[in-house]
């Protein structure tokens, strides 16, 4: 008899655990413009807004994260920033992300190395 | 700024679309200094993302679980709409999808190949514009001339019987095919081979082709079947093909034998009833081949004016002669009604709908304020009129799926025979087509039932659900297109449903009828004689030598019959009492009858020998029975039963009087369904007692006239007999016919009581349809009418609850809350009742199934059913419960009650009523006042 894998339920597609690890590593101040910006500082990889707005409204849909709205400021003529947390879900699913990647690494290390 | 959020709101909740445009304002402004720069950046990446979300959001599907689920519980929360609104749809949707589904019966694509261009030629007789099918002679010039078909070809319905080895006799139905027929059809024989050209030649010997079926059931499968002979009636015919089961072309037939008409042994028109078919030549279109025939009838008619004047070929597609429409725009015309029925009662749900949404103007208006999309609330609205109109599709393709078994076996049982059932391009099963067409139309009365009253309050009328959140009242209305339709529909209410109910009402009352004698005792059979020898040109020797042959035949059957143990009578007649088709006559110097807006009188018309009367119990009343000197066509003598003296002659003696027939639409005397014309004055000989003693249809007419059978009527032969010896007497039959001659045939024998319990499911199948209707219409008439009136409850419930604090009569406030909408409701049904009674008259319904004074009834009671349905509940069931649970919400109302006590009321009382107020749809405050 099998048990269920540990890896098993949805998992991210690469950019969305990119974004997803930048709400993270932003904060509680994770609105789309800071999250780009953690991007391009950890990744040296430059990323459009199109495309974060994208990924975060898409996961929002699958409720791997929630948004909220702070404060308005003068510099955004007034609007208020659209902050984005974490759920529960959608930590669990950075943890299967990185487990699986983990996981079809092992072993591989020297291999990586050298290349 | 600004207008990059309206741009963005476009495709986003607000406060999405303003979080996203300071995203984008920030960014630009890290980016640019200038403002103008910014601004109009700002607008054009607010496109963009417009666009973008737009695409995303069409990518996503529309509907989600929580809409559906939200959809079934509000179905939950209403249940009398949900109730009303379901079997509504439910019974237009099926109507809606049968009438396509009867044109995919009629005018299906034949399954054949290139079954398409498979058609029918016909002569129609313009004078009548009916088809005239002795084409015996035209055939051969077709065949010969004209170059848009090929392999034109020709068959004739015969009936044969079949003696099997066993001494078994079947009268069995052939078609008399040409060879083209199985080159048409494109089919291979799984035995032996098809029939050839060359087996229509004169001389050639007799060949017959079998289906599958015959071959599996009556030869038994036999292997050695080629090359055996069969007698079909008195002639040897060997058997040379066997064909697959899923052959039966021309119609639906398992027997063929050639083609074998000689049109030299007929005199022009007066061949038999021939079909012809053909296929179009490659590279032909229908248009060509008609222009091409129009012209050779052109031809024809004036070379052949005797025969030819007013007859002019047409080509049709292959099934259309089938099909019992003179005119396929008369089935656009009735899908096109049927599909109005659908569109009237998805308007009525619709009404029902947008009462109910007005009721939840505040929720819309508060879901609006906090973001939701005007999308978003219509399509929540349309998948609770979907969920509603999906479940009513499904009720609609069982109901379907019953009528459409019905009809099958109906029809089976029509087919004389019976061997292969109905024709074979007929498929009575519930196809993808049918089951898309019932969902498109699910899908239009979804959008009409949901998206139109969603519209209609999410529209202007936000602000007016908005204001209501404050003042605890409704803000919306029934506006005047919706009262008119509510109107409307109260007027065809009143029109269609005195004339459905009665139509209903008497099928219902005639589908269990008692025949009013032992119908078990009669075993009834129609009979023929194969036409031998060929007819010659001059046609009257040999008709006179046919009818000789027959009557001698039909002679003996009757006296072997007659000593036959357990028989007691034995008579001949043109159709059974009880199913007489009804004709107009006029009494000679009868003068006009008042009020009589058609000419003539209706009376059940019927040919009967001289055994008939007694064989029935009908008992002579006065003057004579029926003698042997009239059974001639130039016989004047006709009886006719008490009814006809009671209604015609007031019970006074009518021997000696004389009656005209009123002729038929077109030129020439009246004509019987029999075929024979009527066209003198005939003399009344004799009265006898009514037979049968009830009446077994809706059909109103029971004054009957009888004349003698003659041998060209020759129809049908009842056997009165011991009803436990009915399958015994049925071989028996056969039997006895055969013996005496076996081109001599029973084409088919049933007990009179079978034929009767077919005609009552008609009837009740009928009545139920019609019932269904009826009722539907009633229950929408009634729920249109709550409708307005919960709306107007709805708008004054706050009037209305400080009213009755204050003191108000209830009766008063009754009158001023309804006064408007009843003169409405009052203003539809006398505008209904005009077009009912025109109705009634026209279909002949006055004074026959039921009295005046019951249709009188039937107007005034579709009205009084709607106010008693709209009151009613609000009166009985809420009035209970507006003293409870929801009295907190009525504390405003509750403190004007306290301000202004009501004399000689008590406050528990008060409370109550001023508790209604505030009710939801304000039918409490109804209920509080009734009960008060």
């Amino acid at each position: 008899m099998t048990g269920r894998s540990p890896l098993s339920g949805p998992l991210l597609a690469e950019f969305e655990l990119i974004v997803l690890l930048a709400v993270l590593q932003v904060g509680d101040e994770a609105y789309p413009l800071a999250i780009r910006d953690a991007i391009e500082q950890r990744t040296g990889r430059r990323t459009s807004r199109a495309a974060i707005f994208i990924t975060l409204e898409r996961l929002e849909e699958k409720g791997f994260v929630t948004s909220r709205y702070g404060d308005p400021t003068p510099v955004r003529g007034g609007r208020a920033k659209r902050l984005f947390t974490p759920t529960a879900a959608g930590l669990a699913a950075v943890k299967r992300s990185v487990a699986m990647v983990s996981s079809m690494t092992a072993g591989l290390q020297a291999l990586l190395r050298k290349s | 700024m600004k207008l990059a959020v309206r741009i963005l709101r476009l495709a986003m909740p607000a406060s999405k679309a303003e979080a996203l445009a300071g995203d984008l304002a920030e960014d630009l402004a890290r980016r640019w200094r200038p403002r103008a720069v910014r601004e109009v950046s700002l607008v054009m990446l607010a496109i963009g993302y417009a666009a973008i979300a737009a695409a995303t959001r069409a990518a996503r599907p529309p509907v989600d679980a929580l809409d559906v689920k939200l959809a079934l519980r509000m179905l939950v929360k209403y249940p009398g709409l949900t109730v009303i609104a379901f079997f509504s749809m439910a019974v237009a949707i099926a109507f809606g999808a049968g009438a396509f589904a009867i044109h995919s019966f009629l005018y299906p694509r034949l399954p054949l190949p290139g079954g398409d261009r498979i058609v029918s030629i016909e002569n129609v007789d313009t004078r009548y514009r009916n088809d005239d099918r002795q084409v015996l002679h035209d055939f051969a010039i077709w065949q010969s001339e004209l170059e848009t078909l090929t392999d034109l070809g020709a068959y004739v319905d015969i009936r044969r019987n079949l003696l099997s080895a066993d001494g078994r006799v079947d009268a069995m139905r052939l078609a008399q095919m040409s060879a083209a027929g199985f080159r048409i059809a494109g089919a291979s024989p799984i035995k032996g081979r098809t029939l050839e050209d060359r087996d229509e030649r004169p001389g050639a010997e007799p060949v017959l082709v079998i289906g599958e079926a015959m071959w599996r059931r009556v030869f038994g499968a036999d292997p050695a079947i080629i090359g055996r002979t069969v007698h079909l009636g008195a002639t040897v015919h060997t058997v040379v093909g066997v064909m697959p089961e899923r052959f039966a072309f021309p119609v639906n037939h398992q027997l063929w034998v050639p083609f074998r008409l000689d049109p030299g042994r007929y005199a022009r028109g007066q061949s038999p009833d021939v079909n012809v078919f053909a296929r179009l030549s490659p590279g032909a279109s229908l248009d060509a081949a008609k222009a091409e025939i129009a012209v050779l009838g052109e031809r024809l008619a004036q070379q052949f004016p005797e025969s030819n004047q007013h007859l002019r070929p047409r080509i049709v597609p292959y099934t259309s002669v089938f099909a019992d429409f003179d005119d396929i725009d008369q089935l656009y015309v009735m899908q096109v009604a049927v599909v109005m029925l659908l569109v009237v009662i998805a308007v009525n749900v619709a009404i029902l709908v947008y009462a109910r949404t007005v009721t939840r103007a505040g929720e819309i208006a508060m879901r609006t304020a906090l973001g939701a999309s005007r999308r978003r609330i219509v399509t929540q609205l349309f998948v609770e009129a979907g969920a509603l109109s999906a479940a009513a599709a499904v009720l609609a393709l069982g109901i379907l799926q019953i009528v459409f078994v019905q009809i099958e076996s109906v029809l089976n049982a029509f087919m004389p025979g019976g061997e292969a059932g109905v024709p074979f391009w007929m498929d009575f099963s519930l196809s993808p087509r049918i089951v898309l067409n019932t969902a498109g139309l699910a899908v239009i009365a979804a959008a009409i039932a949901g998206v139109i009253p969603a519209l209609k309050v999410t529209g202007r009328h936000v602000q007016a659900g908005l204001q209501s959140l404050a003042t605890r009242g409704s803000g919306l209305r029934l506006g005047k297109g919706w009262t008119a339709l509510v109107v409307g529909q109260v007027a065809i209410t009143a029109a269609l449903l005195p004339g459905a109910a009665v139509m209903a009402f008497s099928s219902l009352k005639f589908a269990n009828a008692d025949p009013g004698f032992a119908a078990d005792e009669y075993l009834v059979a129609d009979f023929g004689l194969d036409p031998e020898p060929q007819p010659d040109p001059a046609g009257s020797t040999t008709r006179v030598s046919f009818d000789t042959r027959f009557l001698s035949r039909q002679a003996e059957l009757i006296r072997r019959l007659e000593s036959e143990p357990g028989v007691s009578a034995v008579t001949h007649l043109w159709t059974m009492p009880g199913r007489e088709p009804n004709m107009r006559i006029t009494l000679e110097n009868g003068g006009p009858i008042p009020g009589e807006e058609r000419p003539g009188q209706l009376i059940r018309f019927n040919r009967v020998d001289a055994n008939y009367f007694r064989a029935f119990d009908a008992t002579r009343r006065a003057g004579r029975g029926f003698a042997n000197a009239d059974a001639r066509p130039e016989s004047t003598a006709v009886i006719v039963n008490q009814h006809f003296v009671d209604r015609f002659f007031g019970g006074a003696q009518p021997l000696g009087r004389r009656i005209q027939y009123v002729p038929n639409a077109g030129p020439g005397p009246a004509q019987a369904q029999d075929g024979t014309e009527l066209p003198g004055a005939y003399e009344i000989v004799g009265v006898v007692s009514n037979a049968p003693a009830r009446e077994l249809s809706s059909n109103a007419v029971n004054a009957r006239v009888y004349h003698p059978l003659t041998a060209e009527t020759y129809q049908t032969l009842a056997v009165r007999m011991d009803p436990s010896r009915a399958a015994a007497m049925s071989q028996r039959v056969r039997d006895i016919a055969v013996a005496i001659d076996p081109a001599f045939r029973v084409n088919r024998t049933r007990v009179l009581q079978e034929v009767y319990q077919l005609d009552q499911t008609e009837e009740r199948w009928g009545a139920m349809m019609l019932a269904g209707v009826t009722l539907s219409v009633l229950v929408l008439a009634g729920g249109g009418i709550y409708a307005l009136m919960s709306v107007t409850v709805s708008r004054r419930r706050r009037e209305i609850g400080i009213r009755a604090a204050l003191g108000g009569e209830p009766r008063r406030i009754l009158a001023a809350i309804f006064g408007r909408a009843l003169m409405l409701l009052a203003a539809g049904a006398l505008i209904g009742i005009v077009p009912a009674t025109l109705l009634l008259r026209a279909e002949d319904m006055v004074g026959g199934p039921v009295s005046t004074w019951e249709i009188a009834l039937l107007h005034v009671a579709p009205s009084c059913f709607c106010c008693r349905l709209d009151l009613r509940p609000r009166t009985a069931r809420r009035g209970a419960a507006c003293a409870s649970s929801r009295r907190r919400r009525c504390a405003r109302t509750a403190r004007i009650s306290r301000t202004y006590p009501r004399r000689g009321c008590s406050p528990s009382r008060r409370t109550r009523l001023t508790g209604s107020a505030g009710f939801r749809g304000g039918g409490g405050a109804i209920g509080c006042l009734a009960i008060s």
